[in-house]
């Protein structure tokens, strides 16, 4: 069925998103989609992250940046339900999120990827995609065993639409794959893939663009557009400042579980509070290296990384356009 | 002499584990690759094996059904989910002494008590497994061992003079069919294997659906699965509960098939043995459990003839396996579109 089905959606860039239907009518209050206000987590003695504010406008790429260890990932974390806020509300297209659990958030239209990777695999690329569509069916158990009517219309759309954001991700041509055989660059994507199959309204990505190599970076950059062009509002934690800078319409930046400054890309760039946080007070290498990269210098400096990022360059038809999609896999004529 | 005598006995028994496997596919429509006459050919195999071994041997295959039964409930749990339960006969048990005592006291036909079992003992697993399912790995195992050996003890107790302590309950009741009562080893035979083809075809359509594809998430990545929307608690949930509800239903056979049931049938070593099926035969495997319990039950039968030695065979036999082909006897498959452009010509 889904390999008949749906030729039309072959092409790279795919611009078909226009499913997400919800997404219009209920617009956010002042169009502001994602908004924590005071949000406090503690871990023992340790604020993890303390009063923190922020406001994600719809349609927005927002970035969250700061020095390893200022609590971006455990921000994200409470976002998704993951953890529980000790203070402050966060609230998602005007309802209330603190409380929910996280398979809740990802109902609601937030879908995450993971720092480390996390994706099944033992499973094919096409079942962890698939995964993503678990929350738009219903079919239970006896509906499934009898193969109802309404179950099989079910299972032919999250077919369909785990087909679309395969071919988006450029990762149809290993959707048998099993995910753990898949290079790193498409590992990458297959997450994003798997994401987007939960039809969200905001992207949660947490350091995308984490080994890999310049090319690819550059291929998520144009990524990142791409999905919020196609209406679904973008929020990532990146290192890469490159990506930061060159993508984000709104950068905020935290350290010590506080946000210190907020702005436009070029307005972080020249805040002094943030090359302080960057260059910390003692003579730190590793902190002085971001502060370079948070200089216009963007012939980034990745070692060990790149290296990872290279040799997981080659691989299975990864190719964002179709066309160059190795033959040698099965692509349904 | 006794070797030349079992010759033919275990040789069918062989073939048709194998082939039953392909059948079941064929039946569900999900693998194409199997051609129809092959499985036709092993229906037949499957249909004739009891008219010419001896009572002996179909008494064997029905056992080996009831451990495939047991097998693919707990292979929900375990190989589905990766839910680590080594207390599965508990539930085995609470279905058993329902059909008995409800059989005995009411009369209840046993047709009716099959599902009737089915749900009580999913009942009991829902109830037990609710506050001990957000335990991970180790941890569930150990509850679990604990739930097998409270409830056998209670049986052991006589609560309220239900379950007869030590002694058990006689069933006095069996399955009829248009007045044919099923007494005969051959009768249980086909009862038993048309429950598991039944049950296979169910699990194998389960398997290849929404929920089906959750519960390996869960088993792939806890963490990943919830973020991805998947209601990890409820789902576990469920599987315990259909795990546990397969078990007992297989109860109801088993009371008729043994007439007899004693506490001592539930044992903790019983568990370890249905879990072994499922590791044995490879996680969520379906046709796996087939194997799996052949390798448990039927093996051991076999080396009956070497005496003393027979469990120092079965358990080199396990050891090899484990240092070999540690993935099972039939490692699950992956569903791909394949398989799947295949199913839909």
């Amino acid at each position: 069925m889904t390999g008949a089905g749906s030729e039309g959606r072959a092409s790279g860039t795919c611009s078909a998103h226009s499913a997400h239907g919800a997404r219009g009518e209920r617009g956010a209050d002042n169009g502001i989609l994602l908004q924590l206000r005071g949000v406090s987590k503690r871990f023992g003695g340790l604020r993890a992250v303390d009063a923190f504010d922020l406001d994600v406008r719809e349609g927005s790429i927002t970035s969250l940046i700061g020095p390893n260890g200022a609590g971006k990932t455990t921000v994200f974390n409470l976002i998704t339900g993951i953890y529980r806020p000790d203070e402050g509300r966060i609230t998602f297209a005007g309802r209330e999120l603190v409380g929910k659990l996280p398979h809740q958030v990802a109902e609601a239209g937030i879908a995450r990827t993971f720092q480390t990777l996390r994706l099944f695999e033992n499973l094919t690329c096409f079942e962890n995609v698939l995964a993503g569509q678990h929350c738009r069916g219903r079919a239970g158990v006896a509906a499934s065993i009898f193969r109802t009517a309404g179950q099989r219309r079910e299972e032919e759309r999250m077919r369909s639409e785990a087909e679309r954001c395969l071919r988006q991700m450029g990762l149809w041509g290993c959707r048998d794959e099993l995910a753990r055989n898949l290079p790193y660059g498409n590992r990458r994507r297959l997450e994003i893939a798997r994401a987007l199959a939960t039809r969200p309204r905001l992207l949660i990505l947490d350091e995308p663009a984490g080994g890999l190599n310049e090319e690819e970076t550059a291929g998520l950059m144009d990524l990142i557009e791409e999905i919020r062009g196609s209406g679904i509002t973008v929020f990532l934690i990146e290192h890469d400042m490159q990506v930061v800078m060159g993508v984000s319409d709104l950068v905020a930046v935290m350290d010590n579980g506080q946000k210190i400054s907020e702005g436009t890309p070029e307005e972080v760039q020249q805040d002094p509070r943030v090359v302080e946080a960057y260059l910390g007070t003692e003579d730190d290498t590793d902190e002085m290296e971001e502060a370079d990269k948070m200089g216009e210098s963007n012939e980034s400096s990745m070692s060990e990384t790149e290296q990872i990022g290279k040799t997981g360059n080659a691989g299975c038809g990864g190719d964002r356009d179709a066309g160059r999609v190795r033959t040698d896999w099965h692509e349904p004529a | 002499m006794a070797l030349l005598r079992l010759g033919p006995g275990p040789a069918p028994g062989r073939r048709r584990s194998v082939s039953g496997v392909s059948g079941v596919s064929g039946v569900s429509g999900l693998v194409g690759r199997y051609s129809a006459w092959a499985v036709g050919a092993v229906a037949v195999a499957a249909m004739v094996f009891p008219m010419v071994v001896s009572d002996y041997w179909i008494d064997v295959a029905v056992f080996w059904g009831i451990y495939v039964l047991l097998g693919l409930s707990l292979n929900i749990i375990v190989g589905e989910v990766g839910l680590f339960d080594m207390g599965h006969m508990a539930f085995f048990a609470i279905g058993s002494y329902t059909t008995a005592i409800l059989s005995g006291r009411f009369g209840i036909s046993l047709w009716l008590l099959l599902p009737l079992s089915g749900i009580v003992a999913g009942l009991a697993g829902y109830v037990l497994a609710r506050p001990i399912i957000h335990l991970r790995g180790d941890y569930l195992l150990i509850v679990t061992i604990g739930l097998n050996e409270m409830i056998r003890i209670s049986l052991l107790n006589n609560p309220w003079g239900l379950t007869g302590g030590p002694n058990g309950i006689i069933m006095l009741d069996q399955f009829r069919i248009f007045g044919l009562v099923i007494q005969k080893p051959m009768h249980f035979y086909y009862l038993v294997w048309a429950c598991v083809a039944a049950s296979m075809f169910a699990l194998v359509r389960l398997q290849r659906s929404r929920i089906g594809r959750a519960w390996n998430c869960i088993r792939e990545d806890e963490v990943a699965a919830e973020a991805m929307g998947i209601d990890v608690r409820s789902a576990k949930l469920l599987a315990f509960t259909l795990g546990a509800g397969l078990a007992g239903a297989t109860g109801t056979i088993f009371a008729a098939k043994l007439v007899v049931i004693s506490p001592e049938s539930f044992t903790f070593m019983e568990s370890v043995i249905l879990f072994c099926i499922v590791v044995l035969g490879g996680m969520g495997s379906i046709p796996g459990v087939v194997l799996g319990s052949a390798a448990m039950l039927v093996l051991p039968e076999i080396l009956r003839n070497f005496a003393q030695y027979r469990m120092l065979f079965f358990g080199a036999a396990m050891a090899l396996m484990m240092i070999f082909r540690p993935q099972g006897l039939w490692p699950s498959k992956r569903w791909t579109t394949k398989l799947q452009e295949g199913e839909s010509e």
